[in-house]
């Protein structure tokens, strides 16, 4: 197939999604199970039309296609266009497969439940993962925050879906309240550029901004960084993120954390590295700041959770920090490092979501207090929970190793502070999962559970599908950085190309660059060896404990739990956003 | 859990500081008499003639942008499934799950103050139910003038009456805003119109009278059918013109029904996705009274489902 007509298959990517998700209720008439397995079978389908387009794009290709051939006219785009660089395919494929294992999940899992409300979910479940596709692919900013909405509306019904649980309906109202500031930021820093410049299409603001940065162009890069950063969970924009995981069904955690939050960071990384380039230059600064701040803070709050899901949830916002640090450096390596630590993350937290999810609805027990000799119990479940933390351990051979390795190689040299800090979040990070493995699996517990159901065929594959993934990423980084992780890496420092690509103009495959990593360094090996020490024994320290800290007693007073202050913060967020942007 | 302070004045400075920002932005921007950008002025100049259109607004929305129309149309669909299942009743389980009883706990550590609030609305809800039961069939059937307290769902023959005029009119005055694309309107905002018919007549009758047209199975078939039509519309055009909502109608002359190719047929199944979206959203709040705290067993509406 030529190149054009590969494009023009790039639209199908969120259709067959969304078709599947208007086929949920329809099918959920005939059958309890249909809505979920068309799921499936709709997610196996996109993944394949992306895989098709794989070899092209890895390649160095940016396959554009503009609806309805509404091409640029002059330069000038009044269409829009979907422009698939490596970047962009690489969470779009991510998106399809690991959302596939997470329907598989819940076909085994929650399969039982009421027809209808299964329909429900399978519906709002592809919304929001056509949603995430779209956002990775769309070259176009306000087709950009379309999908941003589509994923938040989805968003909330799946938060609330156990309405047995009073903490459901408040957590999506938590997360109403957050993402509609989100989007209003969104909202306006976008139409503050398409005043601006009259430009939509990306590449067309990016040749625009080239021109000048005017004070509007600053304004809107900070609301847009704001509200972005909302949907990455990014401190101080994370209020509704421990809620939202908490309430919802295992697998929509896994969706929330290893897919969802994903958009946030995926539209900083291209906002500020592509579209901005060099003429939006504090902002990475900020990003790299407020990364610091949610890597250590998210992992210290993780540390003091009682509840296992939600303490899951602060380490998502820990990762998120680590990734944005990586991609705030804005180097070859930190790139690199950053896309795959988030691929990376998309396997473990998806994995580890869903052994909590499991234990969740299998016992009824929500605190790790009251849990305790599951590795007993539930011994499948252990293990893949193990396999899970160890990745973000980034204990070899598993694939946190390798992605950690690149974001430390990127700050070693130049910003000692920084990986000081980030060394300090892995070692609280540790601990904080030491913790929560031994208190749930591995303690001594008398009573015994009643009526385990057992673990069906279903979750064990997506278990194992997962469990493999994180396995196979970290035994074979050579396959895996130069033919995925590198290409990505170079489209999304190649603003000027991707510009070109996705306004239609003719581009010579972008170079790929060359991402050394060396994976038998000693330096590499000593900091995991050492982050792990200091680690477990944090985690001993804390377990033996019988008060919290005064600094936990501290940062966990901040998190009333109050929606006004949640958006308080988001909003002094906002504002010391945009102020460093017309500042720095 | 405390009830939150309301700090006044912090909330007051922050809203402040947000819109300066705004301001200082929005003081930035070029000001009303500078040019068009070329985005807008390739729509005028080069999309209207191609489409055999003179509605700009349409244009954009069902035309070139089509395909951020077809993202939003979703984002409705989202929206409606979202209240869907936020509202819905209790369904029969084939099995056993830990959330529930999570649930129980949840709601057992919960303070009781509000108990009698509780109580109270759940009393004037069963009062409003006994009340339904002993009413004439159709408000029309009570004799005008009757010496006796109206009920909260039926109006006076003055409304009813301004009702049966406006609802017609109403009607056809949406359906025109989505058959003539070469004027404004366009299937959003015809289906919202639509909805407002819903309303009236729900306002001047009472529920019991568009029950039978507002029941969520039928409207919600009614709705993804709607978004069917909105897929295949874009899905033929790539068949049949390789791009995703590429126009593969016969473009008809300007300023006639017919006029602006897929555009017409896309504002068209629009309006069924978005009159039909916003009845169930609507609906699905209205009839509202499930309670998930109750216990399953004296739920009436469990079981329903087989």
């Amino acid at each position: 197939m030529s190149d054009a007509a590969l494009a023009s298959l790039l639209p199908l990517t969120v259709v067959i999604p969304i078709v599947g998700a208007v086929a949920a209720p329809l099918s959920a008439r005939v059958s309890r199970s249909l809505p979920l397995v068309i799921s499936v079978l709709a997610m196996a389908g996109t993944t394949a039309v992306l895989l098709l387009l794989a070899p092209t794009v890895y390649s160095g290709h940016i396959l554009t296609h503009f609806m309805g051939h509404w091409t640029p006219v002059n330069g000038k785009a009044l269409g829009i266009a979907f422009g698939a660089d490596a970047f962009g395919l690489t969470f779009a494929l991510v998106c399809a497969t690991v959302g596939g294992i997470l329907l598989l999940y819940t076909l085994s899992e929650l399969g039982r439940l009421g027809r209808r409300e299964l329909g429900g979910y399978a519906c709002l479940f592809q919304l929001l993962l056509a949603a995430l596709i779209g956002s990775a692919l769309t070259g176009d900013l306000f087709n950009l925050f379309v999908w941003f909405e589509v994923a938040a509306l989805s968003s909330y019904g799946l938060t609330g879906f156990f309405l047995e649980r009073p903490l459901a309906l408040e957590a999506a109202f938590k997360v109403l309240v957050l993402t509609t500031i989100a989007s209003f930021a969104v909202f306006v820093g976008t139409s503050l550029l398409y005043a601006q410049h009259g430009a939509l299409n990306m590449g067309q603001a990016h040749d625009a901004l080239a021109g000048g940065v005017h004070t509007a162009d600053l304004v809107a890069l900070g609301l847009l960084v704001a509200g972005f950063a909302t949907k990455a969970g990014l401190v101080p924009f994370h209020g509704w993120l421990p809620d939202a995981h908490t309430a919802a069904p295992g697998p929509v955690s896994a969706l929330f954390s290893g897919l969802m939050v994903n958009l946030g960071v995926i539209a900083i990384a291209r906002l500020t590295l592509q579209v901005y380039g060099p003429h939006g230059r504090p902002v990475l600064g900020l990003v790299v700041v407020v990364g610091c701040v949610s890597a250590v803070m998210g992992a210290w709050l993780a540390l003091g959770q009682d509840d296992l899901k939600r303490l899951l949830a602060y380490d998502t916002i820990s990762q998120m920090g680590v990734i944005a640090v990586g991609f705030g450096v804005g180097t070859t390596a930190g790139a690199a490092g950053a896309t795959y630590q988030l691929v990376n993350h998309a396997l473990y937290k998806a994995l580890l979501f869903l052994c909590a999810g499991n234990i969740v609805h299998a016992t009824g027990l929500t605190k790790l207090s009251e849990m305790g000799a599951l590795g007993r119990h539930r011994p499948i479940t252990a293990a893949a929970f193990i396999v899970g933390a160890a990745a973000i351990a980034g204990v070899p051979p598993l694939n946190g190793y390798a992605s950690l390795g690149l974001i430390h190689d990127a700050l070693r040299d130049g910003h000692p502070a920084v990986f000081a800090v980030l060394l300090g979040a892995q070692v609280i990070t540790i601990a904080a999962l030491v913790r929560a493995t031994y208190l749930a699996f591995f303690r001594k517990r008398d009573a015994t559970y009643e009526d385990l159901e057992p673990i069906r065929p279903g979750m064990l594959t997506a278990f194992l599908l997962l469990a493999v993934g994180c396995v196979a990423l970290g035994v074979l980084p050579t396959v895996v950085l130069p033919h995925m992780i590198a290409p990505a890496a170079g489209a999304l420092l190649a603003g000027a190309a991707y510009s070109r690509g996705v306004l239609h103009a003719p581009v010579s495959p972008l170079p790929v660059p060359h991402v050394a990593f060396e994976y038998f360094a000693p330096s590499e090996f000593g900091t995991v060896a050492g982050t792990v020490l200091l680690g477990l024994v944090l985690a001993w320290w804390y377990i033996r404990r019988p008060t919290q800290p005064r600094l936990m007693s501290l940062v966990r007073s901040w998190h009333t739990g109050s929606v006004n202050d949640y958006a308080a913060y988001a909003a002094v967020g906002l504002i010391v956003a945009v102020a460093v942007m017309l500042t720095g | 859990m405390t009830e939150p302070t309301h700090r006044r004045a912090v909330g007051a400075a922050i809203v402040a500081a947000v819109f300066g920002l705004l301001v200082v932005a929005l003081t930035q921007l070029p000001d009303d008499h500078a040019p068009l950008p070329a985005v807008a002025r390739e729509a005028m100049q080069v999309a209207l003639p191609r489409w055999h259109i003179t509605e700009p607004v349409n244009e954009v929305v069902y035309g070139t942008r089509g395909f951020d129309t077809f993202g939003e149309t979703f984002l409705l669909l989202a929206a409606v499934v979202s209240v869907v299942l936020l509202t819905r009743p209790r369904e029969r389980r084939a099995e056993r799950s830990g959330e529930e009883q999570i649930g129980r706990q949840e709601e057992a550590g919960e303070s009781s103050a509000t108990d009698s609030d509780e109580r109270e609305a759940r009393g004037a809800e069963a009062e409003e139910v006994r009340d339904r039961d002993d009413s004439p069939p159709t408000p029309d059937v009570a004799p005008v003038g009757t010496p006796r307290p109206e009920r909260a769902e039926e109006m006076t023959v003055v409304v009813r009456t301004a009702a049966r005029i406006v609802a017609p009119v109403l009607a056809v005055a949406g359906l025109y805003l989505a058959a003539w694309g070469y004027a404004p309107g366009g299937g959003f905002p015809a289906g919202a119109v639509v909805l407002g018919v819903v309303l009236l007549i729900y306002a001047g009758f009472g529920h019991r009278r568009i029950a039978r047209v507002t029941r969520p199975a039928s409207v919600e078939l009614v709705e993804l059918l709607g978004a069917i039509g909105i897929v295949m519309i874009g899905l033929l055009g790539l068949f049949l013109k390789g791009s995703f909502f590429a126009n593969w109608v016969p473009l008809a002359p300007e300023q006639t029904i017919r006029s602006g190719g897929i555009l017409q047929l896309f504002s068209g199944a629009e309006l069924i996705e978005v009159a039909s979206g916003l009845v169930l959203a609507v609906f699905s709040l209205l009839v509202m009274r499930h309670d998930w705290s109750r216990d399953e067993s004296d739920d009436p509406d469990a079981g329903t489902d087989r």
